[in-house]
């Protein structure tokens, strides 16, 4: 789950002031859940994460009026998010996502790190993008649950709720998710369990 | 449970962070002797790590000040709107409620009036038609009756002569006939 720096009780209080017109509350819930939206967007679609990141930010300030304060933000806004890339994803009629960019910045991150095993990294960096690849070729049937449930830790329960299904179809979608990486990757981890 | 199909429920449990001690023992000690289970599980423990550890762009430094500034403006807009809307709502109602109370004298009534005389009017149209029927009918009735009437005259007035006449040859015939027979049985009687 999406753990706040602060207690359900303080996130209402932001909620009723940015509610009523206060940019500080409101910039307060945007930095606590920014870096979640941003990952979420970036595995869900892939670069251009940022801007989908910021309109997601403003539909969930517009759709506060709403919101019952009273109930976790976390589910209300991944909802919005999931709902905005699904759009995305229909408008553009995309079926595999791009991390070009991303790609990009991973080379800035390895050319700062100094580790000594640049092989290893190399390894990684293949891995990475082989992983980033099958994540684009996973539905997003399957992509989002698994998300979802790995990077954001979410429980069943509150998937349940951001996608609106059944908890068993949650579980079976992770697991055929899961599925797919394993037999996307397969070839990219030796017998012995090493890294290639 | 021995079978490999067994410990990939497993791994999934493991994955699920559902898995007992035990369980997790089991797949273990299994992933010791399978090395093809081994390097499935590897393959879902790196891929999910990767997953997780995937770089994400970090948000620009105006990131949060510009999604606010949007934000308020894009409130700003839909409150614009929205009083727009309510604006445009209660013009069209009231123009309705005009409409509607001023229309049953302007519009409706002589629509309804319309209505009725078009009404009337087939009526009268229908009932033309059935005058002309009857008209065509009673002259019938009247031809009819002016023939029935001739006749009858002819009958009583000049007719009875020819009655009685008809009536002489109509006996006049059934004795002729009688005879004839008389006759034609006596003749045969006599050749034999």
């Amino acid at each position: 789950m999406i753990q706040p720096q602060k207690p359900i009780s303080d996130l209402s209080r932001l909620i009723k002031l940015a509610r009523s017109g206060d940019e500080d509350a409101f910039s307060k819930i945007v930095n606590i859940y920014r870096n979640n939206i941003i990952g979420y967007c970036h595995r869900m679609i892939g670069s251009g994460a940022e801007d989908m990141a910021q309109e997601i930010f403003i539909k969930f300030y517009l759709a506060l009026d709403r919101f019952d304060a009273s109930k976790p933000v976390a589910p209300f806004l991944f909802r919005i998010a999931h709902n905005h890339c699904l759009d995305i994803l229909k408008k553009k009629n995309i079926r595999t996502i791009s991390f070009e960019k991303d790609a990009e910045d991973r080379q800035e991150i390895q050319i700062k790190d100094e580790r000594p095993n640049a092989e290893d990294l190399m390894q990684k960096a293949e891995l990475q993008n082989a992983v980033n690849d099958a994540m684009a070729a996973i539905p997003v049937l399957y992509r989002s649950p698994l998300i979802m449930w790995h990077v954001e830790g979410s429980p069943y329960e509150e998937i349940a709720e951001i996608l609106e299904l059944p908890i068993g179809t949650i579980k079976a979608q992770i697991h055929r998710g899961r599925k797919m990486l394993q037999q996307k990757l397969m070839d990219f981890v030796l017998i012995d369990g090493e890294l290639r | 449970m021995t079978g490999c199909k067994d410990f990939q429920k497993i791994m999934q449990k493991v994955l699920d962070r559902t898995a007992s001690e035990k369980e997790r023992a089991d797949l273990e000690g299994h992933m010791t002797l399978c090395r093809d289970c081994a390097r499935k599980f590897k393959t879902l423990q790196v891929s999910l790590e990767l997953l997780i550890s995937m770089p994400v762009p970090e948000p620009s430094p105006t990131f949060t000040s510009d999604t606010i500034k949007k934000a308020f403006r894009a409130k700003r807009d839909q409150k614009r709107r929205r009083k727009i809307a309510s604006w445009c709502l209660s013009g069209l109602t009231a123009i309705i409620s005009v409409f509607i109370i001023a229309g049953w004298n302007m519009v409706l009534q002589p629509a309804i009036r319309n209505i009725l005389l078009n009404l009337l009017k087939i009526i009268l149209e229908w009932r033309a038609l059935f005058n002309a029927l009857n008209k065509i009918l009673s002259a019938m009735v009247t031809v009819l009756k002016y023939l029935a009437d001739v006749s009858v005259r002819i009958i009583w007035e000049g007719g009875a002569p020819i009655v009685s006449g008809y009536l002489i040859a109509l006996i006049l015939m059934v004795f002729i006939i009688l005879m004839s027979g008389a006759r034609s049985s006596a003749f045969s009687f006599k050749r034999r």
